[in-house]
């Protein structure tokens, strides 16, 4: 008796486990069915919409239509994309209209209302948006952004007020990447040579000047967004006055005007070989026939990089042609120097 | 209606569809690549067109390699090439000139500017 209960009790376990595991493939199957047909129709939304806007955004960039479509509230997110990347791709004329086509569709409204929202793609979708539109209203609201934690949020604020009001928004943006360490140094060069030099040059130059030593090598990366009539006077300054072999490094990088040559000069006897380095190219580019002495005398020096640059530096000076460049070899009495020169002739094919 | 045909060499949807709809405006018929690999076959295959519009980047085979293959093809050889690149990258533009690239647009561009750029060399030709 007790082996028919007990047998009868497995056949009811076994039952009813075959019933779950066919309802759970049922339930399987059900699913994936769904997530096809959910795939298939968003597939097909996106080709209409595709279908729809891509000709007008491509008419708007030459006239908008004089009559547009209805976008569904589940396209918004589409539209945004489609518009964002036609503005980057864009400059001029095309740009204006395509702006006036989204402010045509509510997407202002409809930006402004994703930069609320919880997901983050939506935000950055929104901002990015409103950046783009750069209406005058939204000044505030990117303000607000370029405080925020998210560095991406706060870098898109970033450009969108070099967008809106590019002059008052330069000061904002360079006190800002000095004290964030989570800022990518190439976007905010990039910001700021889109905005222009004409907008860049006067508040960069006034925080700059003010800037204490030690956030100096904050601003290196930006140097080239600036005039460089204006640049080459505050190179000279900060070349006369800083020590940090940093600085001193990105100035003589960037040095092109002969008045810095004397800092130059001082500069090739740095105690960092680095800023040794970087002053032998500087005489390279702005030295005189007079540097000669002083190049010469660095291809002695103990670290190699030095010795190539004041090797490549001497090649380029005014007056040194290959009949020069011999009689200079012959003379030389160090062999690391002999050398170094010889493999800079041999490579600016000058044997 | 203009009777030239201009090959665009693009891998990214949007930016193709937006230049062959501003190259239909304009009257002129565009064929368009979406990689390397198909560029090579319409060389191959392909009458020379009267003008290439390349990408630099692009999947299987870069914009310099399509440089070489259409300067090494008879019959293309002396089709006008006009590279997109984007601004970072400026540092390609010398290299696609001396590749055997004729001009470059730079991204972003102006429609307007590119329309003009592709009819200074339609206009030279026979």
């Amino acid at each position: 008796m007790d082996y028919a209960a007990h047998s009868d009790l497995l056949l009811r376990l076994a039952w009813w486990g075959g019933i779950g595991a066919l309802a759970l493939t049922f339930l399987l199957l059900t699913q994936g069915v769904l997530l096809r047909a959910q795939l298939m129709l968003r597939q097909r939304r996106e080709r209409r919409f595709n279908e729809t806007w891509r000709p007008i955004m491509a008419q708007a960039l030459f006239e908008i239509p004089d009559s547009l479509p209805r976008l569904p509230a589940r396209s918004i997110r589409q539209f945004l994309q489609l518009w964002i990347h036609l503005m980057e791709l864009l400059r001029g004329e095309g740009t204006r209209n395509l702006t006036r086509l989204a402010v045509a569709c509510g997407m202002d409204r409809a930006a402004r209302a994703c930069v609320e929202k919880r997901s983050m793609t939506d935000r950055v979708l929104g901002l990015l948006a409103l950046t783009h539109m750069a209406q005058e209203r939204d000044w505030e609201l990117m303000l607000d952004h370029l405080g925020q934690e998210n560095p991406l949020l706060s870098q898109i604020a970033a450009r969108g007020l070099t967008h809106i009001r590019p002059r008052e928004a330069i000061p904002l943006i360079l006190a800002q990447s000095v004290q964030r360490k989570d800022w990518s140094s190439v976007r905010i060069a990039n910001i700021l040579e889109e905005a222009g030099p004409d907008a860049v040059t006067a508040p960069f130059l006034q925080f700059a000047t003010q800037l204490p030593s030690e956030q100096i090598p904050l601003l290196l990366p930006y140097l080239h967004t600036i005039h460089e009539t204006e640049l080459q006077p505050l190179l000279f300054y900060w070349l006369q006055t800083e020590q940090s072999p940093e600085v001193l490094v990105g100035c003589l990088k960037a040095v092109r005007d002969p008045l810095a040559l004397p800092a130059v000069r001082r500069l090739a006897g740095h105690a960092d070989w680095a800023v040794r380095v970087h002053a032998a190219s500087a005489l390279g580019r702005i030295g005189l026939e007079e540097d000669r002495a002083r190049l010469v005398a660095l291809l002695s020096d103990r670290e190699w990089w030095v010795r190539y640059r004041a090797a490549q530096a001497l090649v380029s000076l005014p007056g040194m042609n290959a009949v020069a460049l011999r009689a200079l070899q012959a003379g030389l009495t160090d062999p690391y120097g002999r050398d170094i020169l010889a493999q800079v002739s041999v490579e600016r094919g000058l044997v | 209606m203009n009777s030239h045909t201009v090959v665009v060499v693009e891998d990214d949807e949007v930016i193709a569809y937006l230049l062959e709809f501003i190259l239909k405006r304009e009257g002129y018929e565009a064929v368009r690549a979406k990689d390397g690999r198909e560029a090579l076959d319409l060389i191959q295959t392909l009458p020379a067109p009267s003008l290439v519009l390349l990408d630099v980047m692009l999947p299987y085979s870069d914009g310099f390699q399509l440089i070489q293959a259409i300067r090494a093809n008879p019959a293309w050889r002396d089709v006008p090439i006009v590279m997109l690149t984007v601004k970072s990258h400026e540092q390609d533009i010398v290299r696609a000139l001396d590749s055997g690239a004729n001009d470059y647009i730079l991204k972003p561009f102006q429609p307007n500017e590119l329309l003009a750029r592709i009819r200074r060399f339609l206009k030279v030709m026979p």
